[in-house]
C-alpha cells in the first residue's frame, strides 16, 4: 500500500494498536510492521506528528517513563475518548470497507 | 550520540526555535527513536534516512502543536484586554478623568476609547483570519491590536498624569499594562513563526 493512501488512515491505524495499552512511538511502528506481516511499511518519522495531534485532541494521553535500566521514552495510551472513537471508527469502518468489498470484490 | 544524529536532531531544534518546550519534545522523542533503531542494528545514517527528512518532519509537528498554540495566544490576547480595560477604569475611577476639561483632555479620551474599539476589531479580524484557516495572516491584526493597545493606554496615562500629576499608581499601573502587551505581542510573533513555517 502507498505511503500516501496509508496516511489517510494513519489516525485509525494508530488507536487500533495502542488499544492493547500503552506503547512508545518505536514500539507502536514495529507493531503496525508486525500485525501487518509488513505490508505497512510506514515512513517512520510519520507518526511521531500523528501521534502529537491525536493526543491535542484528547484521543491519547501521553508521558515519559524512565526504566530502571534502558532509555528514558515517551509512551502513548489511549484516553475513554480515544476508546470511543476507536469504536465508533471502526463500525463505520467495517459499514464502508463492507461496501467496497460488494463492489470490488464482485464477479462481473 | 554520532555527529550525524546530533546534526540530524539539530535540524529540528532550529525548525521549532519558536517554541523551544516542542523542540525539546520532538528533539527527546526522535533521538531515543534513532538511537533504539541502532541498538537494533541500523547505521545512525540509516535510521535518519528511514526516519525522513526533517525538513519535511518539522512543520507536521509545528501542524499537530498549532490548535495549542492558537489557544495560549488567545489567553494572552483576552489578557491583555482584560487587564487593560481593568486598568484604565480604575485610573479613570481613582483620578476622576472623566471630571478632566478642555481640548487635549477630550482629545486623549478620544484616542483612547478608539484605540481601545480598534483592539477589539483588529482581534476579531484575527479570529476570523484563523477561522478561515489563514493563520500565517493573522498575526499582523494581532500586531495591530498591540499597536493600538498600546496607543490607548499611552494616551489613557498622559490624561491620567495631567489630572493626578506624578502619582506612582499611574506608572504603576502603566508598566503592568505594557508588560501584558510585551507579552501578548511575544506570543503573536511565535503565532507567526508558527505559521510560516507550516505554510512554507
Amino acid at each position: 500500500m502507498s505511503a500516501e493512501m496509508l496516511k489517510g488512515h494513519l489516525d485509525n491505524i494508530l488507536l487500533a494498536v495502542l488499544e492493547p495499552g500503552a506503547a512508545h512511538g518505536y514500539a507502536i511502528i514495529e507493531a503496525i510492521r508486525q500485525r501487518t506481516g509488513g505490508r505497512f511499511d510506514l515512513p517512520e518519522g510519520t507518526v511521531y506528528p500523528a501521534l502529537h495531534r491525536l493526543e491535542q485532541a484528547g484521543l491519547l494521553e501521553s508521558r515519559w517513563i524512565e526504566p530502571p535500566t534502558g532509555r528514558k521514552r515517551r509512551v502513548y495510551e489511549l484516553t475513554r475518548s480515544g476508546t470511543a472513537a476507536l469504536a465508533e471508527r471502526r463500525a463505520s469502518w467495517t459499514h464502508f470497507s463492507g461496501a467496497v468489498d460488494a463492489l470490488m470484490g464482485a464477479a462481473a | 550520540m554520532s555527529p550525524a544524529l546530533e546534526h540530524y536532531l539539530g535540524e529540528y531544534d532550529r525548525a521549532l526555535a519558536f517554541d523551544p518546550g516542542l523542540a525539546r519534545r520532538v528533539r527527546a522523542e526522535v533521538g531515543a527513536h534513532i538511537e533504539e533503531a541502532i541498538e537494533d542494528g541500523r547505521t545512525a545514517e540509516e535510521a535518519i534516512a528511514r526516519f525522513g527528512r526533517a525538513s519535511a518532519l518539522a512543520p507536521d509537528f509545528a501542524r499537530a502543536a498549532l490548535p495549542a498554540r492558537l489557544r495560549a495566544t488567545l489567553h494572552a490576547a483576552l489578557s491583555m484586554l482584560a487587564a487593560t480595560f481593568l486598568f484604565m477604569r480604575l485610573r479613570s475611577i481613582l483620578f476622576a478623568l472623566g471630571q478632566a476639561e478642555g481640548a487635549l483632555a477630550d482629545l486623549l479620551a478620544a484616542i483612547d476609547r478608539a484605540g481601545f474599539v480598534a483592539a477589539i476589531l483588529f482581534g476579531l479580524a484575527a479570529w476570523h483570519r484563523v477561522r478561515k484557516s489563514d493563520t500565517a495572516r493573522a498575526s499582523a491584526p494581532l500586531l495591530g491590536a498591540a499597536a493600538a493597545l498600546f496607543l490607548s493606554v499611552a494616551a489613557s496615562l498622559v490624561r491620567a498624569a495631567s489630572v493626578a500629576g506624578g502619582d506612582p499608581l499611574i506608572w504603576a499601573t502603566g508598566v503592568a499594562e505594557f508588560g501584558v502587551i510585551a507579552f501578548f505581542v511575544r506570543h503573536a510573533l511565535r503565532l507567526h513563526r508558527h505559521a510560516r513555517l507550516i505554510t512554507a
